[in-house]
């Protein structure tokens, strides 16, 4: 052997086990993070479910709290409902995508009721867009139309842009005396340099949305679920603590695991780095320059791909097609053939491509007849309990009766 | 193909697993069969005030099956239903044990009327018959004294207590532990909840230690409460996986989610199960199957017959609708047991609650 190919078979073999250490490290964060924290592993939901859909069995579901109270509405056949936001900073990327393919498999298979607050006075607030203006114009352009076109129930489904639902300022302000800032920051991890909007966002709007379908004009309280990332599950615990004063039903929630981002397993699919997202609104150019440049979990070496195999639960695409649009089927054949060599990376990557540009031309079509759809899905209904009562709670109790 | 030994361990319409495997099970019976006069088999159980559970028929009906088919062979054989007064005292206040005894008096009573309504063939004897017999004292005697030298049967006894109760048995020097366990040790097959696989291995090494043949133990199916919803068995895990006790009315609680006979209306087994979720998937709990496999068995013995129950695999295959099994299990449960047991019940034979 040359000294040159040895030298090229050593870097491949140290990618490799480099590969692998990253896999194992993500792998058990997760696992360590859930337990920290004391939340409990979904393996038991999958028995429950008689469907438990890509997303439980897939483990991208892994952890929650308190589901059980969702489990015991729908066996009741009460209402439930979801509470999932969207920064409206940008377009949907596939993050998002499966964040809301979510919520729709729960709406479809466990009659979940979901508001989804478009949070265009966080992305101002917190510096994501320069203007209220910019926020909402993406809102209404690109995130609201992109949302309706992925198949949610009107009947069933309340999207309303946080800016352009002032109700729900009343409500924050009714909330934020059960908040104190030092609790906030804590949580938030913010400091005396934040614009006091950011801090009225944090604590008192955003507990709001939350606890929205608990107020008396949405039929009281009632189990409300969050599905969040993990990083968010401090916002969850200031929530269910706040819901506990005022008589409602702690959120339970729900957490999932990200989808790694193009450049690599260490970062999620986020808009904060453009490249590292393929975005619903991305021209079919854009898409394979981005997929050509995505990270792998492959390789560099084809002969040691093909003895070895990729290493699947780094790859951008194969977390990509697993998160988005593999059946079961599929799936299972898929990894096995790239887990054992017998497809390769660049293989993977133009499958994913197909996929994701089919996906892109019909959801480009639905977005824009959408458009003609949003008001079936705009909630409007006036919060006037929050004016009315001397205290919350107490008008719950009253209600109650 | 016949419906023997082998193939009633092998139902898994009624049995979760076995140790050792049923082939084992069934040979090892047949070389003992060979070997000794009579095979023993057994199922016990301790009780509470709150009435004889629907489930526990269960128990009797299979070890009464084992009975049947190895009689049929021309085995002799000696299936046992022991109902354990004393074992029921143990952690129940002195000023109690008269009643309790009582109590298990009358359950021993109803338990052979049961025997007698659905012609059984079960020998039904109390804990308190024995236990106090030389015979038995000398097993103990003999259990104490290999637990006393040897350091390791004495943590296996440790093993048979749960540990929320080491203490407190301890301060009793494990009487309990070691009245079960000379107990089960001279049974040929024990029949039991999966649960008690935490007495039961112990008690196997105990047995082998002593140079008794091994224990074998077959577990039936978890008993689940009825009228549940998935929310509890998600936060209820130990329920979730292992059931409630079968023979205890009020084990955790749940005496408004059991059929207890005598106690529970036709009405009122209707609605649970109208309100029980029945499910395809074979890892959610289906107290309702269980409902329709205990009155099935209990059709077998009306008709004079003890054959294969596949209602399980009809089921899991889909021939059989989620509601068609609650229809089943109503009509069934009413026709085969509630019915039949009115008699036992009205004539006021069953003990006193």
């Amino acid at each position: 052997m040359s000294a040159d190919k040895q030298s090229i078979q050593e870097i491949a073999e140290a990618d490799y086990q480099e590969k692998l250490r990253l896999r194992n490290e993500i792998e058990s964060y997760y696992e360590e993070k859930r337990k920290e924290i004391g939340l409990d592993s979904t393996k038991r939901i999958i028995d429950l479910l008689e469907d438990p859909g890509p997303f439980f069995s897939r483990n991208i579901l892994f952890a929650h709290k308190d589901f059980n109270l969702i489990l015991d509405a729908v066996d009741k056949g009460q209402e439930w409902a979801i509470v999932s936001g969207f920064n409206p900073s940008g377009p949907l990327h596939f993050g998002h995508k499966a964040m809301f393919d979510i919520l729709l498999w729960l709406q479809r298979t466990l009659g979940a009721y979901i508001y989804i607050p478009i949070t265009s006075d966080e992305t101002y607030v917190v510096g994501k867009a320069n203007s209220l203006r910019a926020a909402r114009y993406n809102a209404y352009e690109f995130a609201i139309p992109s949302i309706i076109a992925l198949g949610f129930d009107p009947k069933l489904t309340r999207i309303y842009v946080t800016s352009d639902y002032p109700d729900l300022y009343n409500a924050a302000i009714y909330i934020s005396r059960f908040l104190t800032t030092n609790s906030v920051n804590k949580v938030f991890g913010l400091d005396a340099s934040e614009n006091p909007g950011a801090l009225f966002y944090m604590g008192a709007v955003q507990m709001a949305q939350i606890l929205l379908p608990q107020l008396p004009e949405f039929g009281g309280p009632k189990p409300t679920l969050i599905p969040v990332g993990i990083d968010q599950h401090p916002y969850i615990t200031i929530s269910r603590n706040v819901a506990r004063r005022l008589n409602f039903v702690p959120p339970a929630e729900l957490i999932w695991k990200f989808l790694i981002g193009l450049k690599g397993p260490t970062k999620k699919m986020s808009s904060s780095i453009p490249d590292s997202a393929i975005y619903l609104t991305d021209e079919p150019e854009d898409v394979k320059r981005k997929i050509k440049s995505a990270y792998s979990g492959g390789s560099p070496l084809a002969s040691m791909q093909k003895e070895r195999g990729a290493v699947v639960e780094i790859d951008p695409m194969f977390s990509l097609l697993t998160f988005n649009f593999l059946s079961d089927d599929e799936w299972a054949k898929i990894h096995e053939s790239y887990a054992k060599g017998a497809l390769m990376t660049g293989e993977l990557k133009k499958l994913a491509t197909e996929y994701i540009l089919d996906f892109l031309s019909e959801h480009r079509k639905k977005r824009e007849d959408a458009k003609k759809h949003i008001d079936e899905f705009i909630l409007r209904t006036p919060i006037k309990s929050v004016l009315e009562m001397d205290q919350l709670s107490n008008l719950v109790a009253d209600e109650k009766e | 193909m016949s419906f023997d030994l082998k193939a009633l361990l092998n139902q898994t319409s009624l049995v979760v697993n076995s140790t050792p495997s049923p082939v084992e099970i069934d040979e090892n019976i047949h070389a003992r069969a060979k070997n000794k006069k009579t095979i023993r088999v057994m199922y016990g159980e301790t009780y509470d005030r709150l009435g004889h559970t629907f489930d526990s028929l269960k128990y009797y009906f299979y070890v009464a099956a084992v009975g049947n088919l190895l009689r049929k062979e021309g085995v002799p054989v000696e299936p046992t239903i022991l109902v354990a007064d004393v074992a029921t005292c143990r952690n129940e206040p002195e000023s109690r044990h008269a009643e309790l005894m009582e109590l298990g008096k009358g359950r021993a009573n109803f338990v052979r009327e049961i025997d007698e309504t659905y012609h059984l063939g079960l020998n039904v004897i109390l804990m308190s018959e024995y236990l106090f017999t030389d015979e038995f004292q000398e097993q103990v005697s003999r259990v104490r004294k290999l637990a006393d030298v040897n350091k390791e049967v004495f943590n296996w006894i440790e093993q048979t207590v749960p540990a929320s109760k080491v203490e407190i048995e301890n301060d009793k020097g494990f009487a309990y532990a070691f009245d079960e366990v000379a107990t089960i040790i001279n049974y040929d097959l024990k029949v039991g909840p999966p649960r008690e696989i935490f007495y039961d291995e112990p008690a196997r090494r105990i047995g082998q230690a002593m140079g008794l043949e091994p224990l074998q133990c077959v577990y039936l199916h978890p008993t689940f409460p009825l009228a549940m919803n998935r929310g509890f068995f998600l936060k209820d895990e130990e329920v979730a996986q292992y059931g409630v006790t079968p023979y205890k009315a009020g084990s955790r609680g749940l005496e408004a989610n059991r059929i207890v006979l005598g106690q529970t209306s036709i009405e009122s087994v209707v609605e649970l199960v109208n309100n029980s979720i029945v499910s395809y998937k074979p890892t959610m709990p289906n107290p309702v199957l269980d409902l329709v496999v205990i009155s099935e068995m209990a059709h077998q013995y009306m008709n004079g017959e003890v054959s294969s129950i596949d209602i399980r695999e009809r089921f899991f295959d889909k021939t059989i609708s989620t509601d068609q099994l609650k229809q089943t299990a109503i009509e069934n449960v009413t026709n085969y047991v509630l019915n039949p047991l009115d008699f036992v019940i009205q004539g006021e034979k069953i003990y006193e609650r």
